[in-house]
């Protein structure tokens, strides 16, 4: 509301004798309050989500198979009412198949058929709202707005026996649709532009929508119309953006002008980085994931990773890795917020420096070199390797990131010293990731072709080693059945050939 | 001075003054890491401290991957890595195959692939680990590389004392190269000695029919015991050494060993006893 209508509304507060407090809207402090709400409502749910629009007013709650662990969803929703206000919080709440439909529930009210039995499977959302009024919708019978179960009676009753009259949850029956129509297009969260056309067309209520034909609705209205219409009714998944908290380790930075100049951010990276650092040191901790979130206007976020291979509290080098990417960064628009959050630590290791340190394979050198090279190609490019008792070659063995991982602890080590010592049989230094289908001139069916083509090459083959038949991977389906061999041609050159033996075609899987 | 001092004294003029200038030429190169031995005498020879010198870069030119610089070179890797320190391995194409370098004596606790995705990365990451004092090898294929990039990494590699082993392709030839050493290496077909008894006449005979595009006969099924590969690898140039020598080599599979193949009138070495014994052998075994 704008200001002179607050004092206008205060003013007559004063005359009731009534304290009033006028404060400017704050959104950063109100996406705050909303963060730590869903950081309470973790208790509920394991997936919980903010609303995603510019003024988020709503939490997404999956209780998806919750219910039972509360006895059903009425007691679940009238715990979270109860909560809620415990926290100081009115809260509208609503337990909808979708988001869409929960979501309109809780800002209008509709009636509500009868409650099934308490079995139930698929997905279920719920969306307490914190604020805001109740609209009421006017095909709604207010006077009972839902039958509810004689333990949501007792529930009910409970919260007026302490004196608070709260808003009774709604909860729509599972794959129960049609009272989406009875929602008012407001109830679809539509813009405000596309609810104007609405009006304007004398469209009130979602019902009148669902009437329309689907294809001119499109082109009349837009696509964002019949998105939020198949979201709500279920025909378009939507999924909720889990709000993870802030680690131990975190500071953020929200900038009063919001800028794109690359010094500026550099320079407010560097202090929640030494602020981080700080705060990890006290703790004897050191950073083996960090995330540095850049968050721009329209909620727009860029986020870099920096994974370590030996956990560091030292700022200077974790901003070197920092700025490794944020030279390189495209920023979109203007950052008006900077987040540096570490996810992952591991006790720092305090090393004495050798005096004669002659030591080819110096540690902490090594840690530098992984860091680096993760933090600008990207943890998935520098790689371990880890052998695995898999007779198909692609599966013989699996790469695991250096860095961002916890130490391993000696059983590990154990057991990969141990998985050295399996060393396979002849196997090409050059493996194809998809084998390479061959045309071949074969003189017999039980040897090798005579000869292949290859990269517009003619090769002709001199003498061959094998089969060595591999038969394996029923369970990932379809199963392998490879007849293997190892050719040189006449060129000298050698090759890694199988025969399948499923469908009879060559391929060429590797070079030795 | 007689004729015959001058013609006595002109090669060991001739090699105090190669000496010298492979001195000059290598003095900046660290003589603190000891060289690394291929365990092949005559390959080692080629190279003027008798083996690949740490912080140096070393290129393997060929006409095609599969012919066997890969192996070879990873070989030297290898060694390059006994004494500590890790082996990183370039894969830009995602191609590398682990459980072969394993199958090479490569300690998978050793090993690290960097799989950078750009030309870019992939000359930065190479300037990056080249300049690692932990890391003992840089082994990869690299096509395009400019001579800004390779003198960067002459630098790093002289800095760290780490060993840059590069595979390049064979238009890489006669282009300005910072590297230490360039060799080509050709694959060779086996020769008799490496085939069943019955073979040498059908390995020719195929060999031929092949060479005329007569595809009607079916390759030859090799037995187990001939589990080598042989290669003749060419120094195109060497800092310090002579430039246009070659070995013939043949890569043990089974031992993960390299030996110099030895030519037919010296299969049957004569051994100490024999040549003194016998006089004429002796000067024949020399004059061959």
């Amino acid at each position: 509301m704008s200001l002179t209508e607050a004092k206008s509304l205060a003013s007559r507060a004063q005359t009731e004798n009534q304290s009033t407090i006028i404060q400017e809207r704050d959104p950063n402090a109100e996406r705050s309050a909303l963060a730590r709400l869903a950081e309470y409502a973790d208790a509920y749910s394991p997936i919980v989500g903010i609303e995603t629009t510019e003024y988020p007013e709503c939490l997404w709650m999956d209780v998806t198979g919750l219910a039972n662990l509360y006895g059903s969803e009425q007691e679940l929703a009238w715990k979270v009412v109860l909560d809620f206000q415990d926290l100081g919080y009115l809260a509208y709440v609503a337990i909808a198949d979708t988001i869409g439909l929960a979501w309109g529930l809780t800002r209008y009210r509709v009636a509500l058929p009868p409650l099934p039995s308490p079995d139930r499977s698929g997905s279920r959302q719920v969306a307490p709202n914190r604020r805001g009024p109740l609209h009421e919708s006017k095909n709604a019978d207010l006077t009972e707005p839902q039958p509810a179960s004689a333990k949501d009676h007792q529930l009910a009753k409970r919260a007026n026996d302490f004196g608070r009259h709260l808003p009774p949850p709604l909860i729509a029956p599972p794959g129960e649709f049609e009272i989406l129509g009875q929602l008012p297009i407001e109830g679809l969260r539509l813009q405000a532009t596309d609810l104007d056309t609405l009006h304007q067309l004398g469209i009130t209520h979602v019902e009148q929508l669902l009437r329309l034909p689907r294809a001119s609705l499109a082109s009349r209205l837009g696509d964002e119309v019949i998105r939020r219409l198949d979201e709500a009714s279920g025909r378009k998944d939507e999924c909720i953006l889990a709000h993870r908290p802030p680690g131990e380790f975190s500071s953020e930075h929200a900038l009063e002008f919001p800028t794109r100049n690359r010094d500026a951010l550099t320079v407010i990276v560097e202090r929640c980085i030494e602020q981080v650092a700080r705060n990890m040191l006290q703790k004897q901790a050191g950073a083996l994931r960090l995330q540095c979130d850049l968050i721009c206007s329209r909620n727009q976020k860029m986020r870099l990773n920096v994974g370590l291979f030996q956990p560091t509290a030292s700022a200077r080098h974790l901003m070197q890795l920092v700025q490794m990417q944020l030279e390189r960064l495209q920023i979109p628009g203007e950052v008006q917020q900077v987040q540096v959050n570490v996810s992952l630590t591991a006790p720092l290791v305090q090393q004495q420096v050798e005096l004669f340190h002659q030591k080819k394979e110096s540690r902490q050198a090594l840690a530098h070199l992984i860091n680096c090279l993760s933090s600008r190609l990207g943890e998935s490019a520098v790689l371990g390797v880890e052998l695995r008792s898999e007779a198909q070659p692609e599966y013989a063995f699996r790469y695991r990131s250096l860095a961002g991982q916890l130490p391993r602890n000696g059983e590990l080590r154990k057991r990969r010293a141990k998985s050295n010592q399996l060393i396979p049989m002849q196997r090409p230094l050059k493996l194809y990731q998809a084998p390479i289908e061959l045309s071949v001139v074969s003189a017999s069916s039980d040897s090798p072709p005579a000869l292949f083509h290859f990269q517009g090459q003619r090769f002709h083959v001199l003498w061959y080693r094998g089969p060595e038949r591999i038969e394996t991977g029923w369970w990932r389906r379809p199963a392998v059945r490879r007849d293997y061999y190892q050719l040189e041609t006449t060129t000298g050159h050698r090759f890694w050939l199988f025969h399948n033996l499923r469908d009879q075609k060559w391929f060429l899987h590797g070079e030795f | 001075m007689s004729q015959s001092l001058k013609a006595f004294t002109r090669p060991i003029l001739v090699d105090s003054l190669r000496r010298q200038i492979r001195d000059v030429e290598t003095e900046r190169l660290r003589p603190d890491l000891p060289v690394i031995r291929t365990g092949c005498v005559s390959f080692d020879r080629l190279l003027p401290r008798q083996g690949f010198i740490p912080g140096t870069l070393t290129e393997w030119l060929s006409e095609r991957s599969g012919g066997g610089a890969e192996v070879l070179s990873l070989m030297v890797a290898q060694r390059a890595c006994q004494q500590g320190g890790k082996l990183v391995v370039f894969d830009s194409q995602n191609e590398f195959y682990p459980p072969a370098a394993l199958a090479w004596g490569v300690s998978l606790d050793q090993l690290m692939i960097v799989r950078p995705r750009t030309q870019e990365d992939l000359l930065w990451s190479i300037d990056q680990a080249l300049r690692c004092s932990s890391v003992s090898a840089v082994w990869g294929a690299i096509d395009g590389l400019d001579e800004r990039s390779f003198r960067r990494f002459q630098l790093a590699a002289e800095s760290s004392g780490c060993l840059g082993l590069f595979l390049r392709p064979a238009s890489a030839r006669g282009l300005p190269s910072w590297s230490e050493v360039q060799f080509w290496v050709r694959p060779l077909i086996q020769g008799s000695h490496a085939l069943p008894t019955h073979a040498p006449s059908q390995v020719a005979s195929t060999s031929a029919r092949s060479a005329r595009g007569d595809t009607s006969t079916s390759p030859l099924f090799l037995s187990q015991a001939a589990y080598e590969r042989h290669l003749h690898v060419h120094l195109l140039r060497c800092r310090g050494g002579t430039d246009g020598r070659g070995v013939t080599l043949k890569i043990d599979e089974s031992a993960g060993a390299i030996h110099e193949v030895i030519t037919n009138h010296e299969t049957h070495p004569v051994s100490l006893a024999a040549q003194l014994a016998n006089p004429k052998i002796s000067r024949r075994a020399a004059r061959a």
